[in-house]
């Protein structure tokens, strides 16, 4: 192997200009498919705002109004869930591992004479990813909180800044006191604000809410957890079969799709992993064909290298050079080549995508009402550089074929008579 | 009989076809000095190609040692070639980018022997032919009989059975011929080399011990020439 190198670092030697300026198309395209992937991955991880992937088998039931009358239910009844519905999603323990709800309701929260108006959920730990929540201080609800039924309380950045009149050292206020109506309840953790929400959220565990909201409280949502579901067909079927009989245990039609609304998470996500993978790939074969240019010239640079060593091949055959080692040669210097350019390529369009990272992925777009960010940590991970490896040397070879095999199969005698 | 040919045939199909080789029957035993010598156009150089395991042939029988050359892949040929032939050339055929030393492993690389033992046989050759400073010299820095001695070094390398010279001195002035010619007599008488040399200089000829005459692809008269007497070098102005 090393032999091979050694042979083939002579030759370049000879042709540096020419192979320099071949070389620069493969960096191009590597440039290009760098820059494009990790732009993409920017838009994406923006769009996203970096979805967790770890929330996958849950689906979120909401509550819906009635479209057909039903055993004296008039139409436009509001469906209403309560903690019996809980236990009626039980019944489908063949798919559905826990079923848990979401209490919800609006009171005052209040620190001395600071008071404001906030939108109290009663969660499961769960609903921390499910919704996003990125804390700022402390901590989320948590296993604990839900067994002890423990008056602690999760408030966010806003409406800790006002209990605090105005300060913004949030920290001050984790483990203290603050009233919910008039129970007190402890601060264990502070949430991020939501960019484009107006009213407070705060979040206290779902058991503890249950038991100070003993009587006519409703559930906001459902959510179900659930395993075995692996395609669309059996998510649509175990759907309709869960609205029927919600619908059932609610005295309602049957058939009523609009009672209730499902939002599935798997096949969301599913949907979202669909529509990524066809952007990526779609960048990707912009990128390839970008590349590909860069293929052709090294190509018909290698072409005219066979040509010009085409007496020297006929002299190594001579020597007894075999064919696979005469085409071993001119593949081989084909795939140094591109894999040379297309590394110096990559570090090139690396260096740009943390540039554009620092510029335009940091700084939110003014989109008109709102400012948007429109790209967030663009780059490419280990695993495209892997990939662009790979396709570097597929794209070497392929380069090297035509003109190995050019040579390879020229005879001897042939070759010894060409001109030198 | 370390090379046998019999009826050998050669046509090459053309817009006209042309019966270059016609049943050519020719025995050469181990050890032996001779020329093939013909005008140009009589067949001399195809057979050559024919020896050199370099071109195959339509009919009949080539056998190196007994083992009969037909039908071959380019793999087994490059590998026969490799194994039984050295060969010299007119125009030296070195590798420009390559330097002495690295010009006579080649055949060694090819024959897969690891990259210390091979500069060190290649060393031995390039010695043995006095060209020990100019090991490192890259061909354009040589004069021609240098080259040519390169070239035979290269030939030597491999230890083969057979040496293979096309008109080893078609490029050199005469006093350098002389000297290649001389060289080329010495490896006969010495290490019992079997060497070939293919030319349509008389004088070259002269050198060997048997002339065979090629004249419109076939074998003319079989000159003994242990005398070296057929023709004078230089004499009759053949050889420059």
């Amino acid at each position: 192997m090393l032999d091979l190198f050694q042979e083939i670092w002579s030759t370049l030697r000879q042709n540096k200009l020419r192979t320099t300026l071949t070389g620069m198309a493969v960096s191009w395209g590597i440039i290009i498919i760098i820059v494009l992937i990790g732009t993409g991955n920017g838009l994406m991880n923006a769009l996203m705002n970096n979805a967790s992937d770890e929330i996958q088998n849950i689906i979120a039931v909401y509550p819906g109004f009635s479209s057909k009358p039903y055993n004296g239910i008039k139409e436009g009844t509001m469906m209403r869930f309560n903690y019996r519905d809980l236990d009626f999603s039980e019944q489908f323990s063949e798919k559905i591992d826990r079923a848990f709800g979401n209490l919800e309701y609006s009171d005052t929260i209040s620190l001395g004479s600071e008071a404001l108006s906030s939108q109290i959920y009663g969660v499961d730990p769960m609903i921390k990813d499910i919704w996003r929540v990125r804390m700022v201080n402390g901590r989320f609800v948590n296993k604990k909180d839900m067994e002890d039924q423990s008056k602690h309380i999760v408030i966010d950045e806003n409406a800790a800044s006002q209990l605090l009149g105005d300060d913004k050292d949030y920290s001050k206020l984790l483990g203290q006191f603050i009233n919910v109506g008039n129970i007190p309840f402890k601060v264990i953790g502070i949430r991020e604000s939501e960019e484009q929400s107006w009213g407070h959220q705060s979040y206290i565990p779902y058991t503890t809410a249950k038991t100070m909201r003993t009587d006519g409280a409703w559930l906001s949502r459902l959510t179900l957890e659930f395993h075995g579901l692996e395609t669309k067909e059996a998510n649509d079927e175990f759907e309709a079969a869960y609205k029927r009989g919600i619908n059932n245990f609610h005295g309602m039609h049957p058939e009523d799709t609009r009672t209730t609304y499902l939002s599935n998470y798997y096949l969301n996500n599913q949907e979202m992993d669909k529509a990524i993978r066809i952007m990526r790939t779609a960048l990707w074969i912009l990128g390839f064909l970008t590349l590909l240019s860069g293929i052709v010239g090294v190509s018909n640079i290698m072409l005219i290298t066979v040509k010009e060593r085409i007496h020297e091949f006929g002299i190594r055959k001579a020597l007894g050079a075999k064919p696979m080692s005469i085409m071993k040669l001119i593949v081989v210097e084909s795939v140094v080549i591109t894999a040379f350019f297309g590394y110096i390529g990559m570090v090139i369009g690396m260096l740009a995508d943390f540039a554009l990272d620092k510029t335009i992925g940091s700084h939110p777009m003014d989109v008109g009402i709102t400012q948007l960010y429109i790209f967030k940590n663009i780059g490419v991970g280990f695993d495209v550089a892997i990939e662009a490896t790979l396709l570097l040397i597929v794209a070497g070879t392929i380069a090297g074929i035509i003109p190995a095999w050019k040579g390879a199969r020229v005879r001897p005698i042939e070759a010894l008579r060409a001109e030198k | 009989m370390l090379i046998e040919l019999k009826d050998v045939n050669k046509t090459y199909f053309g817009a006209q076809p042309l019966h270059v080789l016609k049943g050519i029957n020719l025995g050469i035993e181990r050890g032996e000095f001779v020329s093939i010598m013909g005008a140009s156009g009589s067949g001399k150089s195809t057979l050559l190609n024919i020896l050199g395991i370099l071109d195959n042939y339509d009919s009949g029988e080539y056998r190196i040692g007994g083992k009969l050359i037909w039908d071959l892949t380019e793999s087994k040929a490059a590998e026969y070639r490799n194994k039984m032939i050295g060969f010299i050339f007119q125009s030296y055929n070195l590798i420009g980018f390559k330097t002495a030393v690295e010009n006579v492993e080649l055949p060694l690389f090819y024959q897969g022997v690891s990259r210390h033992k091979r500069h060190e046989m290649a060393m031995e050759y390039i010695e043995r032919l006095g060209l020990k400073d100019w090991a490192g010299h890259y061909p354009n820095e040589m004069s021609g009989g240098q080259k040519q001695r390169v070239a035979i070094a290269r030939a030597l390398v491999t230890k083969p059975d057979i040496i293979l010279a096309d008109e080893p001195t078609g490029a050199l002035d005469s006093k350098t011929s002389v000297e290649i010619m001389d060289l080329l007599k010495e490896l006969n008488e010495r290490e019992k080399l079997t060497i070939i040399v293919v030319t349509h200089e008389s004088g070259v000829a002269n050198y060997t011990n048997k002339i065979i005459h090629i004249k419109d692809g076939v074998i003319g008269e079989i000159e003994e020439n242990h005398a070296h007497n057929s023709v004078h070098f230089g004499g009759e102005g053949m050889l420059k």
